[in-house]
């Protein structure tokens, strides 16, 4: 019985690490692009046919009113583009923005609950490759369109942005917001791009080290917010050698607010010997959210750490 | 000074009482078996003379002393214990099995000397187990697993045997074999207290027998004396035919017929 | 058997030193040999002094006495509870430790509330597993292995509503359990080390007396050993140094369960003999896993529970059956 239980423990741990690594690695084909079809009508025909993130092809017949939404950063382009009144149905990890709290939660960190889900009576559901692919398949064969969305870089955060504006109706709002985000983009990165990039170590968990290394979305901020993430040798969130980190030896350290206590990680060894440690340059990101979520908000972690890199570039 | 004497014994799991008053003296080295109905408190007694239980009332005493002044080394020092199940699920040899029998002869981080060694061989050498002495115990059979256990009761060079159904499910062979070492055991100068199962075997090799019923011994002397009609028929609910065994001279008891029932012999 | 002996413990010594020196030589940034000499001897540059002396030297020691540890507690309870299938953690202190690190994360309590707040609850949970289990002034290790199961799985529970409940350290509270030596510095060596070495040896003093109790508890008794005592000082020893492992590295399977089963298959039952080549043997394998963990992939590091499974079962599987064949040729 004992070795069922290490042999289950290993099967765990083997698939925490095989789902971080799908988290990080950059194997979701990117999607047709839609904006074509999207440009020769103005108001979008219903049934509409998107091509999702998997590149499945989905038809939806009519413009949903009953949304479930089950990845946090769907949830608030969903809201952001206007459409928040039609969602039905969140998972515990919504949070943002503070109107999902009276929302029904259909899922949690075991998975979305199909019961659950089926109960609100949506006419559309929006997931992530976390959402397990049979319970998206049974809510499929009961006739209600799932479609598949998993940005992992910002021009996939204005992709995902198309498609929820094309099938909620809004993707005027939807122009706007993408808009708004590559200016703002361009505007920050404008003043960093010429200043010499400062070396940078996000760290995610002081347990077991964890950063997040090519591939991540803090990997892609830091490089528009004018740093160069001393990470990138690896890819997606992994176990990070504090030898390695002693060797490059970054200028500035970010983590998130539960990564650990600061206190401890300016007095771990290795990090106390860094130039970030020394030069006092350890900040605390307001909320790993904004850094590491699919969403609009990208911007505000954009922005958050380019202040962090370049302070004097934006007083 | 009695070898063992057991004054006015009570013993009780918790609320059930198991012995309710043991009496008895032994002055002699000889076999003694004790035999009754499963229940009656033969285990228990057992482990009230070994100390390994201690009696709720009353008292044990070996060679003068009261069992209860000894200390947990000082009583495996005169009590050897072979138990009814033997486990023997591990890797040890005989030998080391058998040498685990001078553990109350060794301080903590004392090695085992050569007095031990030749102990141990002498022990082994009497229960004819000393060409086992580097298989593993897990490979002998049941008859040759009980004689290292002897053995090592044995290595204790203890004055008090204590065995409790030591050949309950072994072959006839061995039981024969078991129980005449253990007679030969008690020639040479140690009091065993047996508990048995067979009552013929216990007529047939014990010097006494105790029958035990419902924790009391209600009959203690020669297998002659003690192995009545009535005491059987009392201790274990059989009418029984009581015959003289040919060779041992002893009591040879059979089961009988009874008009309403029929005893079919298989 | 003598030389034997002689030959299997020097073997093993010799190992154990070489796989220390390969850890320390070793690792995700390229050292050159000179270089190591270098900072041993007073020189070398800053950043090979900080790797070498602050972040790969303290992590061997950490390895080797976390791999003693666990091994060492396993071969004992393996022996005390006459069951093959145990190991350190069987009686409750993992769970007993997640719980206390669960609590501590989420009440961001730093780093050394962590391993302090894991270091009591693994106690609190062994002891209350303990006191259950008690009848009278005896404690059956049946019970307490099945009053052990029970605990775990009760405590598993509560960490999933507590991890359920507090999304955010989610992620930190799944980080700690899956364990490692990433970030050993010499304070954990120095509160650990000390800790397990004294607590091995006065297990190691009980050695003859588990061989009796190896046989059965009764009959131990009876041979003079004073099992209540001993399973009292093995219970509260063993619970200590892996609580101890635990609060430093986390909870690392297999190590303690494997490495007691490989030392017996070369050395034999006896303990006396068992238990310091589990210790060295232990020792062996958990700097070296260290090692693989953090070169395989580098400069990445793979959570180390996934290379004791990987090299620990397999290895373990090949000596099975190594010796099934050796006692079918008899």
């Amino acid at each position: 019985m004992r070795r069922f239980k290490g042999l289950l423990a290993l099967l765990v741990v083997f698939a925490l690490m095989f789902s971080l690594a799908a988290c990080s690695t950059n194997n979701a084909t990117k999607p047709q692009d839609t904006s074509q079809t999207a440009t020769e009508t103005v108001k979008t025909q219903f049934p509409l046919k998107v091509t999702d993130f998997l590149g499945r092809e989905v038809t939806i017949e009519k413009e949903p009113q009953r949304i479930v939404s089950l990845a946090p950063s769907t949830t608030e382009l969903i809201y952001a583009l206007g459409a928040g009144n039609k969602v039905v149905g969140v998972t515990d990890f919504d949070n943002y923005p503070p109107e999902v709290k009276n929302v029904p939660k259909v899922g949690g960190f075991k998975g979305p609950n199909v019961e659950a889900i089926t109960a609100q009576k949506p006419d559309i559901i929006f997931a992530s490759t976390l959402s397990g692919k049979e319970q998206m398949e049974s809510l499929e064969k009961m006739g209600i369109p799932v479609v598949m969305l998993e940005a992992k870089n910002i021009d996939q955060i204005y992709q995902s942005i198309k498609i929820i504006g094309q099938i909620t109706g809004t993707e005027k709002k939807g122009e706007e917001i993408i808009k708004e985000m590559q200016d703002k983009i361009k505007e920050i990165n404008d003043k960093v791009k010429n200043l010499p990039k400062v070396s940078v170590f996000y760290l995610v968990s002081l347990d077991g080290n964890w950063t997040s290394g090519k591939g991540t979305f803090i990997d892609e901020l830091i490089n528009l917010a004018g740093g160069k993430n001393v990470a990138e040798d690896v890819n997606g969130w992994a176990q990070y050698s504090v030898e390695e980190l002693v060797k490059k030896n970054p200028d500035v350290i970010i983590t998130s607010p539960h990564a650990g206590d600061v206190k401890d990680i300016k007095n771990m060894a290795g990090y106390k010997d860094t130039n970030a440690v020394k030069n006092d340059k350890v900040f605390v990101i307001s909320n790993d959210d904004i850094i590491s979520r699919a969403s609009n908000r990208i911007v505000l972690g954009l922005e958050e750490i380019a202040k962090f890199l370049h302070p004097e570039a934006f007083k | 000074m009695a070898i063992l004497q057991v004054d006015k014994l009570h013993f009780s799991y918790g609320e059930r009482e198991v012995l309710r008053g043991i009496d008895f003296t032994i002055n002699k080295n000889m076999v003694i078996g004790i035999i009754g109905a499963n229940g009656s408190g033969k285990t228990t007694l057992l482990k009230n003379i070994s100390g390994y239980l201690t009696s709720t009332y009353g008292n044990v005493f070996v060679l003068g002393k009261n069992i209860k002044d000894f200390t947990i080394k000082e009583k495996a020092k005169y009590i050897g214990y072979v138990p009814q199940d033997i486990v023997y699920d591990f890797e040890f040899s005989c030998y080391d099995v058998v040498m685990m029998g001078r553990i109350p002869y060794l301080k903590r981080f004392q090695s085992e000397k050569k007095e031990d060694r030749d102990i141990v061989r002498e022990c082994m050498e009497i229960t004819n187990t000393w060409q086992f002495k580097d298989k593993s115990i897990k490979e002998l059979s049941g008859g040759e697993r009980q004689r290292v256990y002897i053995a090592r009761a044995l290595a204790q060079k203890a004055r008090i045997l204590l065995m409790d159904e030591p050949v309950s499910h072994l072959d006839i062979k061995y039981q024969v074999e078991i129980l005449s070492l253990v007679k030969d055991l008690s020639l040479k100068g140690i009091l065993v207290i047996i508990v048995l199962h067979d009552i013929n075997l216990a007529s047939q090799f014990c010097d006494e027998i105790f029958i035990m019923k419902e924790g009391k011994i209600i009959a203690s002397g020669s297998p002659g004396n003690v192995l009545t009609l009535n005491n059987i028929k009392s201790a274990f609910s059989i009418d029984v035919e009581v015959f003289e065994n040919p060779i041992t001279h002893t009591p040879y008891v059979i089961p009988s017929l009874n008009g309403k029932e029929q005893l079919k012999v298989v | 058997m003598g030389v034997k002996k002689g030959i299997y413990f020097g073997t093993a010594f010799s190992l154990l030193v070489f796989t220390m020196i390969l850890s320390i030589s070793a690792g995700a940034v390229k050292i050159p040999l000179q270089e190591i000499l270098n900072v041993f001897l007073g020189g070398g540059s800053e950043t090979s002094r900080t790797i070498i002396l602050n972040l790969r030297f303290p992590r061997a020691i950490e390895s080797a006495i976390v791999g003693m540890g666990l091994s060492v507690v396993g071969t004992f309870f393996q022996g005390l509870l006459r069951n093959p299938m145990a190991d350190p953690y069987v009686l409750g202190v993992s769970s007993g430790a997640a719980f206390g690190a669960t609590i501590a994360i989420i009440l961001g309590l730093g780093i050394f509330g962590l391993s302090f707040m894991a270091f009591i609850t693994s106690l609190m949970t062994v002891f209350f597993v303990y006191t259950i289990s008690k009848t009278g002034t005896r404690v059956s290790m049946t019970t307490m292995l099945l009053a052990g199961i029970a605990i775990s799985a009760f405590m598993s529970a509560i960490i999933s509503l507590m991890m359920l409940l507090n999304h955010d350290e989610f992620s930190q509270i799944v980080f700690w359990t899956m364990g490692g030596f990433s970030l050993i510095n010499w304070n954990h060596v120095a509160y650990s080390t000390p800790v397990i070495l004294i607590g091995s040896f006065v297990m190691y003093v009980f050695s003859r007396d588990v061989n009796a109790i190896l046989t059965g508890e009764e009959v131990a008794e009876h041979l003079g050993v004073n099992t209540e005592l001993v399973k009292k000082i093995i219970l509260i020893t063993g619970s200590l140094v892996t609580a101890t492992a635990v609060s430093v590295g986390g909870i690392i399977g297999f190590v303690g369960l494997i490495v007691p089963h490989i030392s017996r298959l070369i050395v034999g039952p006896d303990n006396r003999i068992l238990v310091p080549f589990s210790a060295i043997s232990g020792a062996i394998f958990l700097t070296f896993a260290d090692l693989l963990a953090r070169i395989i992939l580098k400069p990445m590091e793979i959570p180390i529970g996934i290379i004791t499974a990987a090299f620990g079962g397999p290895f373990f599987l090949y000596l099975l059956i190594k010796s099934k064949q050796k006692s079918e040729g008899m």
